[in-house]
C-alpha cells in the first residue's frame, strides 16, 4: 500500500477473457521476457507491476489478471472497478472464446462507461494453422465495439511489447481526465475517500 | 481503522439465534416461513446466517480434492490424454464451490433491487453488510468476498441514493464494511487478504479460505515457469515445487473444523438458493435494467457519448 512518494503516474490494466486463452501468458511474456523463468523468483504479490519508459514520460502498470478466476463470474466486476484499461484476450484458435469478448466488453462498458481503454487481442497466431477466427473478424469486432486490436502471439513473443507500448502510448490522452477519475471515481465518492485515508492511517 | 477480532468466537456450541417465536424443538416453522414469505430470511439473525452459511461452505472447500485443482489448471493440456472427443475433465466438488458462491453473489444484488422502494433497499444493503462482518468475525472469507462481490456489482455499486441513505445512517457499519471489503480486494494480488490469512492461521483460528486466490497462483505457477529448465528436457522441479506448496495450502486450511450447531431449513434454503421460488432470480441485464430504473443515471456516471 502507499507508494504514494512515487511520482509515477500508475494505471491499472485488467486482463479479461475466457480460460486458457492465454492472459497471463501475455503478462509474464511481458514482465519477463528478459529472464530465464527457470531462476525467476516466486511469483507473488509484486509480480504485476511494471514501469515503462516513453519518450516524454514513465508510467507504471498495474496489471490485473482474472486468471484461474473465469468461472468465479460474478466477481470478475470487482476486477473492472476503476481500471484504466481491459485488454479482453480471445484465442484466434478457438472460436467460442472469441464470441464470448463481446459480453466481456459489454461488462467492461457497464462498468467503466466511456473512462476506459479497451483493447481486443487475438492471441495464439502461433496456432495460424488452427486459425479459426480471421484478422478481419478481430478488426470488425473492434470497430463495431470501438476498441484497439492487435493479433499477439504470447507464446512466440510476437507483437507483445507493442501491445504494451500501443496501451501506454494511449494513456497520456486521457490522463487528466483519468486522473480524477482513479482518486475521486464518479461513483460512490463517500465510500472511496474513506477507504483511502483509512488506508493511510489504519494501524494494522 | 482496525476490527475488533478479540471476541471471536473459537469454537461454539452455542445455541442457534433464531427468529422469535421459534425453537430449535420445532423447525418445521422455520421451514414453512422460509418456503411462504420471500423476506423471511432477513428476519434470521445475521450471526446465524453467517454460521449457517460457513458451515455449508466448509463441507463444500473440504470436499475440494488436489486433483481436482490441478486438472482445473491443466484441463487443456490434459485434453490431449483423452481417447474420445466426449471425453471431458470432471471437477463436480470445485465446480459446486464455484457454483453456490456465484449463487449467493448474484442472489445478494438480487435481494437489494428486488424493490422499487429506496428505504427497503437501504434495509436490504444494510442486512447485507452486517451479515460480511458476521462472515469476517468467524473468518469466512469466501462468505465475505461473495457478499462484497455482489454489493459492488456494478448494479448495486451504481445506486448512489441507496449508499447515500445507508452510509448517513449506518456511519460506523460502513466504515466497517470498508475496511472488509478493502481486505477482500484483488488489488495487490489479494495481499491483504493474504497477510490475514497467515495472520489468523499462526493464531490458530478456524478459518475459511477463498479458493479462487488458489487457483490464479496455480494458473500463475503453470504459465509462468518452464516445464523444463533445457533442452535436454530435464525437469523443472522448483515448478513443481511450487505447485505442490499451493496444493499443501488449499489442504491445510481442509483440515479446520467450524462446530456451529446445525439448522437445517436455513441450510436447505442457502444450499437451494437458486431453487427458491421466493426469492429473486435476475440476470445481468435485468439487474442494470432494474438499477436503472429505480436510480436513474446523474450526469456525473453518463458514459460521456459523443462530447
Amino acid at each position: 500500500m502507499g507508494d504514494n512518494s512515487q511520482p509515477m503516474r500508475k494505471y491499472k490494466l485488467v486482463f479479461l477473457g475466457e480460460q486458457s486463452v492465454g492472459k497471463t501468458s501475455l503478462i509474464t511474456r511481458f514482465m519477463y521476457d528478459t529472464f530465464d523463468h527457470a531462476y525467476q523468483a516466486t511469483i507473488g504479490i509484486d509480480f504485476l507491476s511494471k514501469t515503462m519508459y516513453l519518450e516524454d514520460r514513465t508510467i507504471r502498470l498495474q496489471l490485473w489478471d482474472t486468471a484461474g478466476q473465469e468461472r468465479f463470474r460474478s466477481l470478475i466486476p470487482s476486477y473492472i472497478r476503476d481500471s484504466s484499461v481491459a485488454v479482453v484476450v480471445y484465442d484466434i484458435a478457438n472460436r467460442n472464446s472469441f464470441s464470448n469478448c463481446s459480453k466481456w466488453i459489454d461488462d467492461v462498458r457497464a462498468e467503466r462507461g466511456g473512462n476506459v481503454i479497451i483493447v481486443l487481442v487475438g492471441n495464439k497466431t502461433d496456432l495460424a494453422e488452427r486459425r479459426e477466427v480471421s484478422t478481419e473478424e478481430g478488426e470488425q469486432k473492434a470497430k463495431e465495439f470501438n476498441t484497439m486490436f492487435i493479433e499477439t502471439s504470447a507464446k512466440a513473443g510476437y507483437n507483445v511489447k507493442p501491445l504494451f507500448r500501443r496501451i501506454a502510448q494511449a494513456l497520456p490522452g486521457i490522463e487528466t481526465q483519468q486522473q480524477q477519475q482513479n482518486e475521486y471515481p464518479s461513483q460512490l465518492i463517500d465510500i472511496k475517500m474513506g477507504q483511502n485515508k483509512q488506508n493511510e492511517g489504519c494501524a494494522c | 481503522m482496525m476490527i475488533k477480532t478479540e471476541n471471536k468466537l473459537k469454537c461454539s456450541n452455542e445455541e442457534p439465534l433464531l427468529p422469535k417465536h421459534i425453537t430449535m424443538n420445532d423447525l418445521s416453522q422455520l421451514k414453512s416461513s422460509l418456503e411462504n414469505d420471500g423476506h423471511f430470511i432477513f428476519s434470521i439473525p445475521e450471526k446465524e446466517f453467517a454460521r449457517q452459511l460457513t458451515l455449508i461452505e466448509s463441507e463444500y472447500y473440504k470436499s475440494v480434492t488436489g486433483t481436482e485443482c490441478l486438472d482445473q489448471i491443466w484441463g487443456s493440456k490434459r485434453k490431449k490424454e483423452f481417447k474420445h472427443e466426449t471425453d471431458v475433465l470432471d471437477y463436480p466438488n470445485v465446480t459446486r464451490m464455484i457454483n453456490h458462491t456465484n449463487q449467493l453473489t448474484t442472489w445478494v444484488a438480487s435481494c437489494i433491487l428486488n424493490s422499487e422502494n429506496l428505504k427497503e433497499r437501504e434495509n436490504t444493503l444494510k442486512y447485507f453488510t452486517i451479515l460480511a462482518n458476521e462472515c469476517y468475525k468467524i473468518n469466512n472469507f469466501n462468505g465475505v468476498t461473495a457478499i462484497v462481490a455482489g454489493l459492488s456489482m456494478g448494479p448495486v455499486y451504481r445506486l448512489h441514493n441507496t449508499w447515500r441513505l445507508f452510509q448517513e445512517k449506518n456511519k460506523e457499519l460502513n466504515e466497517i464494511y470498508i475496511t472488509i471489503s478493502d481486505l477482500v480486494s484483488p488489488k495487490g494480488q489479494y495481499s491483504n487478504y493474504r497477510k490475514k490469512l497467515k495472520e489468523l492461521d499462526d493464531k490458530k483460528e478456524e478459518i475459511m479460505p477463498f479458493l479462487g486466490v488458489y487457483f490464479t497462483d496455480l494458473t500463475f505457477v503453470e504459465l509462468g515457469n518452464e516445464d523444463y529448465i533445457d533442452k535436454a528436457l530435464n525437469i523443472n522441479f522448483e515448478k513443481r515445487r511450487k505447485v505442490a506448496k499451493i496444493i499443501n495450502d488449499i489442504k491445510h486450511y481442509q483440515t479446520k473444523n467450524f462446530t456451529f450447531v446445525p439448522v437445517k431449513p436455513i441450510q436447505d434454503f442457502i444450499i437451494n438458493l437458486d431453487k427458491y421460488e421466493n426469492q429473486p432470480h435476475y440476470t445481468e441485464d435485468e439487474l442494470y435494467d432494474l438499477s436503472l430504473k429505480y436510480e436513474p443515471r446523474e450526469e456525473e456516471d453518463d458514459d460521456d457519448d459523443d462530447e
